[in-house]
């Protein structure tokens, strides 16, 4: 993992436990903000505050190139609208995106698809909405950016490597991982574990960080919480529990929450 | 964070292309011999151009954030002139060589010290002069380049 400045080229897209990188053009913005809001009567003064804890945050726009691919398109993938996905757009700091690297994450109620020639070319715009709302409200999340604790790569292995350094401290109001199954050929689990000091074997499992058991020969995607006041160790890093699986393909994405609320 | 012009033409010279010989910026011949060909060097003859340097943060410039941008140009050298029975006998090879060089530069992210490399202008084909004003078959590629300063 490098710091510093970037290239949009570095930039990934998972949605729906698909890979949409190689299609995206561009997306965003990766808006995350607290709106004002009126909080005084029609015909009182004009008195604006903030909702705490009510953040809104999209992904914006993804502008995507229409490919009817079997399977694997965007337009197979993104042409059905009206639900949730699952969204990650992983940041790359002047490389491919690597474990400690930024990421945006969410489900996001997808508002529309939208065919548009250009250039000679057809593109396909996918906006975005808020957050879905009864996911929103019933975890009372309002954090988009987190850590990728793995970057997309098939593993075949459980992890015996140390892990990240996300915050420089271990927290106590837990926080949600993110994950996106690409592929693979049977089931497994996979968890998330942290340690006090980044050796292997100090490494264990954070309760409630785990998928549960998924068939990977279909694609998964989800986003699993942990309870308000769940310990948090400094760091991080992912776990694979392969049942029938011989190799999984996946990524995952973690945010910490630092601040009561945030 | 430095101009990497040297490092970028280490890294280019260190591509792998299957039949071509791609000199580095040290290793640029006074005159190329047709034993030597295809062969691909820095031109000297305006190396460097496009430059430009855009401000993407306050202070000064050794602390101010900033993108660069400017094209390096290669010379391609397929052939001498009047080798073989005739021009169109070497342009199928010409072009796949050619071919190979642009796949390799797309899809290398290993070249050091650019942010993005990707092909610049148009490939005019025709005569090519060496340094020492040789004429071969062959073309100039230019290769545009975007790096970060500070």
């Amino acid at each position: 993992m490098a710091t510093g400045r970037t290239h949009p080229k570095w930039v990934r897209c998972y949605f729906a436990g698909y890979d949409m990188s190689g299609y995206a053009r561009t997306v965003g913005p990766l808006k995350w903000e607290y709106e004002e809001a009126e909080l005084t009567a029609v015909m009182g003064d004009a008195v604006k505050g903030y909702l705490p804890g009510r953040a809104s945050i999209s992904p914006g726009t993804l502008n995507g190139v229409f490919d009817s691919t079997a399977t694997s398109g965007l337009h197979v993938i993104a042409s059905t609208v009206a639900q949730s996905e699952v969204v990650m757009i992983p940041i790359g700091i002047r490389a491919a995106p690597a474990a400690g690297d930024p990421v945006f994450m969410g489900e996001f109620v997808q508002l529309g698809y939208h065919a548009i020639e250009e250039g000679g070319a057809i593109f396909a715009n996918v906006p975005f909405g808020e957050w879905d709302v009864s996911d929103l409200l019933s975890h009372s999340r309002s954090k988009p950016w987190g850590v990728l604790i793995h970057a997309k790569a098939a593993v075949t292995a459980a992890n015996t490597a140390v892990g990240i350094d996300d915050y420089g401290a271990a927290t106590a109001l837990g926080g949600y991982m993110m994950y996106q199954v690409f592929a693979g050929d049977g089931t497994a689990t996979i968890t998330m574990e942290d340690a006090a000091t980044n050796e292997n074997a100090e490494f264990a499992a954070i309760t409630g960080a785990t998928t549960g058991e998924l068939d990977c020969s279909t694609v998964q995607k989800g986003v699993v919480d942990l309870t308000a006041t769940r310990d948090v160790r400094r760091y991080l890093r992912w776990q694979l529990s392969l049942n029938t699986a011989k190799t999984v393909t996946f990524a995952i994405g973690f945010c910490r929450t630092i601040t009561a609320g945030l | 964070m430095a101009l990497a012009f040297i490092t970028i033409t280490n890294s280019i010279a260190a591509i792998s292309v299957s039949g071509v010989t791609i000199k580095d910026i040290d290793e640029i011949p006074e005159s190329v011999a047709a034993r030597d060909c295809p062969i691909m060097y820095p031109e000297p003859d305006g190396f460097i151009s496009g430059f430009t340097y855009i401000r993407d943060s306050t202070g000064s410039g050794s602390v101010a954030l900033a993108t660069v941008t400017y094209n390096m140009t290669y010379a391609f050298l397929y052939t001498s002139v009047g080798s073989g029975r005739g021009l169109f006998d070497v342009y199928d090879d010409m072009l796949t060589k050619v071919g190979l060089i642009i796949d390799a530069i797309i899809i290398s992210d290993g070249i050091t010290g650019v942010v993005d490399l990707t092909m610049g202008d148009a490939i005019q084909f025709g005569a090519v002069p060496d340094p020492a004003g040789n004429m071969f078959i062959g073309t100039r590629l230019v290769f545009a380049i975007q790096e970060f300063i500070n």
